[in-house]
């Protein structure tokens, strides 16, 4: 675990959010909801259906040492799936109003799941989850700079930039962003598991809700 | 947090610009807002210490890595739980016992035995079993500093050097790979030579450590430099697990990393200069730091 005090100052912080724009969603094309939208928004009887969420964007931007091409495709869908479970326990997936966002860190390690329950106020819906009535994602992107020292490869970083409009009925809805980088390697089961993570996230009231 | 009254004089006056100067508010666009930004960080390893042996051979090209001397000797211990670490700096000429060999200057280990020998002769000296081995040389060392775009080594002396037009001075230095190579092998101009020598070579341990977490957040930066040791070093690690490690160190902090050099009289043995090093200094860093990479009493 690496001390919270390692992190940026808060004026620095609140300064950038500012000049990079938090408070604005992006309008490009990953920001507009998909016909091709997430399976993970879940619907059920007694709820409207969920809206509809973005496509969940991985793709591999670096490789140190050698990566087949014919193996990029492979290696992005198996990232995602890791990805997507824990995006899906954290904010998308499960019934809500809820409190219990536990089983959000099934794919990390063990001791990376435990730092993450510590900080679940930040890296899942926990806090808005009680009033929260959907939640879908308008930008889901995981850029992977890969390490394939032997043509396969041995670890990921994935530059995650994620927002959610979280509606909760009358009151406001807000837009929370959750950006930085998550850790992967292998695990036993040749998937892949998240062994660390460096995120930073911030809310704001959505405005155009 | 509490501010100083000077601050907050300061923050009123640039309010008070602020307002006189900023149009009235409904001819403002608002393209900005403050926004409350959290942070939090985590790297998982499977061990909460770790003790690292890093080994600089002297291996000549077309020569064994590890088949030749070690010149530099680190014991580096790394708490990853509270971001301490610990150097201690063996001189390569340190006359010790080595395991099935007799006494003889303490790098020739590496000849005998290779990197496990090695690491047999530190640990019976020191008192500390490390969990791993890194030996590098010197075409390794410089590629790994390319990797990661050379280094800045505060010196605590001034020398000259050819690789080097404008030397190296008192402070601070930017070095490109070879000449950070020169800084952790020359000893001839520093006061105490070897043992400055190896003060310099945990002074870039920790440049390294500096330049690596400025940029670890860099796209790419850390699989560059993993990629680099990888190619240039000497380690049964897997890859994967080569990686985890380098992640997790990145919480070490160069301010909390102490560095030590094991003392002792110089002298000769058969015609050969050698480091009567003080065992007893040795296992007490030993004993100070074995649990939790912290040196709490000092060097």
């Amino acid at each position: 675990m690496r001390p919270l005090s390692r992190a940026l100052p808060a004026a620095a912080l609140v300064a950038a959010a500012a000049l990079v724009g938090g408070c604005t969603d992006h309008s490009g094309p990953a920001a507009r909801p998909s016909a091709a939208a997430s399976s993970t928004a879940p619907s059920t009887a007694s709820t409207p259906p969920a809206p509809e969420s973005v496509p969940f964007k991985v793709v591999v931007t670096r490789v140190s040492g050698k990566l087949p091409d014919r193996s990029r495709p492979a290696l992005e869908a198996n990232v995602r799936k890791a990805l997507s479970a824990y995006v899906d326990g954290a904010f998308l997936a499960g019934d809500y109003p809820r409190t219990d966002f536990r089983a959000a860190f099934g794919v990390f390690t063990p001791g990376a799941a435990r730092d993450a329950r510590r900080d679940q106020d930040l890296l899942t819906n926990r806090r808005l989850g009680p009033s929260t009535e959907s939640v879908r994602a308008t930008r889901r992107t995981a850029y992977l700079s890969v390490l394939a020292p032997y043509k396969v490869a041995a670890g990921v970083t994935a530059k995650v930039d994620l927002v959610f409009v979280v509606e909760r009925g009358d009151r406001t809805a807000q837009r929370v962003r959750l950006a930085g980088r998550l850790l992967l390697t292998r695990d036993k089961s040749n998937g892949w598991s998240v062994f660390g993570y460096d995120l930073h996230r911030s809310q704001t009231p959505r405005s155009d809700s | 947090m509490r501010f100083p009254t000077r601050r907050l004089v300061v923050l009123a006056v640039v309010l008070a610009v602020a307002a006189l100067v900023m149009p009235p508010a409904a001819e403002r666009h608002a393209d900005t807002s403050l926004v409350k930004v959290q942070t939090a960080q985590a790297v998982d390893h499977p061990r909460d210490v770790v003790w690292v042996l890093c080994l600089g051979s002297d291996a000549r090209p077309g020569q064994r890595l590890t088949g030749t001397r070690a010149d530099a000797i680190q014991l580096v211990g790394l708490n990853l739980k509270t971001g301490a670490g610990t150097m201690i700096g063996v001189p390569r000429d340190s006359y010790v016992d080595i395991r099935g060999h007799g006494r003889n200057k303490i790098n020739a280990s590496m000849f005998f035995g290779g990197p496990q020998l090695m690491a047999d002769s530190v640990a019976r000296m020191v008192g500390v079993r490390p969990d791993y081995v890194f030996t590098t040389g010197f075409l390794g060392f410089r590629g790994m500093v390319r990797a990661i775009g050379g280094v800045t080594v505060y010196s605590k002396f001034a020398f000259s050097d050819p690789v080097r037009p404008q030397g190296y001075h008192r402070g601070k230095n930017r070095l490109n790979p070879f000449q950070a190579l020169i800084f952790g092998r020359v000893r001839h101009p520093l006061p105490r030579g070897d043992f400055d020598r190896s003060a310099n070579q945990q002074e870039l341990l920790r440049s390294i450590l500096r330049r690596v977490r400025a940029h670890e957040q860099q796209p790419g930066f850390m699989e560059r430099g993993v990629m680099a040791s990888v190619n240039y070093m000497d380690t049964d690690l897997a890859p994967s697990e080569l990686y985890r490690l380098a992640q997790a160190v990145t919480g070490i902090q160069p301010g909390k990393l102490k560095g030590c050099v094991v003392q002792g009289p110089t002298g000769y043995v058969g015609g050969a200069s050698v480091v009567f090093a003080s065992l007893g200094q040795a296992r007490r860093l030993g004993n100070d730091a074995r649990k939790d990479a912290t040196l709490n009493h000092g060097c």
